[in-house]
């Protein structure tokens, strides 16, 4: 016959194996499931410490994951990404995957620059102009030096023309004829550098 | 002869079979794509429930399943493969990044001194919507975090006792103890949820 003060001690270690390992006896050590199994079968202040804490157990897995949908988006952009990415340095050859690779934040960037440039960028160009392994065409080189041409021609001509203004100030005291035909020149010269440059 | 369904490989009596974890990292080492689509498929379920359990945020559970899975990607034939796979792997990294960034989250807190604002959509969400699993969600996110990843890997991933001590690199009974306290707090915090839920057990 179990004494009280066994039996409390025995609802106490019951109590402690719970608190560690929940309600789920599977998950006790096995020496706690032989030692507490009749313990719990017959006292109800034993069962209710259990049923409590299958309760919690029961309440711990409703804790979110994420859905089904969001994980299958994941595993689709975690694969487009290694197959982006290739491997060590290399690249993983289009042969040996069938797997989709959608590629979309590249795509996104890609048309976004195309858009600020008003280009039509041609279809790889449209995923590899962005990504790590952009190879660049001759268009792509020729757009750049348009561009850099084009701030040169600016950069020059803001400098001409302060030149041009500076040049009226330190004339101040000229005939105005003398102040047009000085400004009129440094007209020209802007055209002839552009035309140059053009 | 009907080809065999991509990513099977036919048993002795004829079953299909899923290829092993090894043998798909061997093909993935050789660049195989699908190999890892494969792997991929297999483990993100499990690898982002860990993620999200300790982060709490969907968004940064995938940032770190994304990461821990380009990891596997890049380490290829460098990883070693026994008995149960990449499983025990891709949990100790992703459980180690969720854990920096818990960790620099915390830093940016302190060093900017910003109130931790983040939480209180959630919990007047679980306060009104009287979710019970955006509060049993809050409930974990209060736990400290070796708590909340102790409790993580036994309770949700199925670990024994020794291992988690062995994901965590501490000792059994640093585990039972944290175990302990963490169901404890999960306790008080979800008392009116667990004693609801048996309430409706008896009424059933």
């Amino acid at each position: 016959m179990t004494t009280s003060g066994q039996k409390r001690s025995e609802i106490e270690r019951l109590q402690a194996v719970v608190d560690v390992h929940g309600g789920d006896r599977e998950r006790w050590p096995a020496a706690d499931r032989l030692a507490l199994g009749a313990l719990v079968a017959h006292d109800d202040e034993a069962a209710a410490i259990v049923r409590e804490a299958l309760a919690l157990d029961r309440l711990l897995n409703v804790a979110p994951a994420l859905s089904p949908e969001r994980e299958a988006r994941l595993a689709q952009r975690i694969v487009a990404a290694a197959v982006k990415e290739g491997r060590w340095g290399g690249e993983t050859s289009s042969a040996q995957s069938s797997v989709a690779v959608p590629q979309r934040q590249h795509i996104e960037a890609a048309e976004v620059g195309a858009t600020a440039t008003g280009l039509k960028l041609p279809p790889r160009a449209r995923v590899h102009l962005w990504g790590r392994r952009a190879t660049q065409g001759p268009w792509q080189s020729a757009v750049m030096m348009v561009l850099a041409l084009g701030v040169g021609v600016l950069a020059g001509a803001t400098l001409l023309a302060g030149d041009a203004a500076n040049s009226t100030f330190t004339l101040a005291d000229a005939s105005e004829d003398v102040v047009l035909q000085q400004l009129v020149a440094g007209d020209e010269t802007l055209d002839a550098i552009a035309e140059d440059l053009l | 002869m009907k080809p065999n369904a991509p990513g099977k490989t036919e048993a002795a009596g004829g079953a299909m079979q899923e290829p092993s974890d090894a043998v798909l990292v061997q093909r993935m080492s050789g660049g195989d794509a699908d190999a890892f689509a494969l792997l991929v498929n297999r483990h993100v379920g499990a690898v982002s429930a860990v993620a999200r359990r300790l982060l709490g945020d969907d968004g940064e559970a995938e940032d770190v399943t994304q990461e821990a899975l380009l990891k596997l990607w890049r380490l290829g034939a460098g990883l070693s493969i026994d008995g149960p796979g990449v499983r025990p792997w891709l949990r100790r990294v992703v459980s180690n990044m969720a854990i920096d960034r818990i960790r620099s989250r915390r830093r940016v807190d302190v060093t900017d001194d910003v109130p931790e604002v983040a939480e209180a959509p959630r919990q007047m969400q679980a306060l009104e919507g009287n979710e019970v699993s955006v509060r049993v969600d809050v409930a974990l996110q209060a736990l400290p975090e070796r708590q909340r990843l102790a409790l993580t890997l036994f309770h949700f991933e199925g670990l024994s006792q020794m291992e988690v001590a062995a994901a965590m690199n501490v000792s059994d009974e640093a585990v039972e103890s944290l175990l302990a306290r963490a169901r404890r707090s999960l306790k008080t915090a979800l008392a009116g949820e667990w004693r609801d839920l048996l309430a409706s057990d008896e009424r059933v």
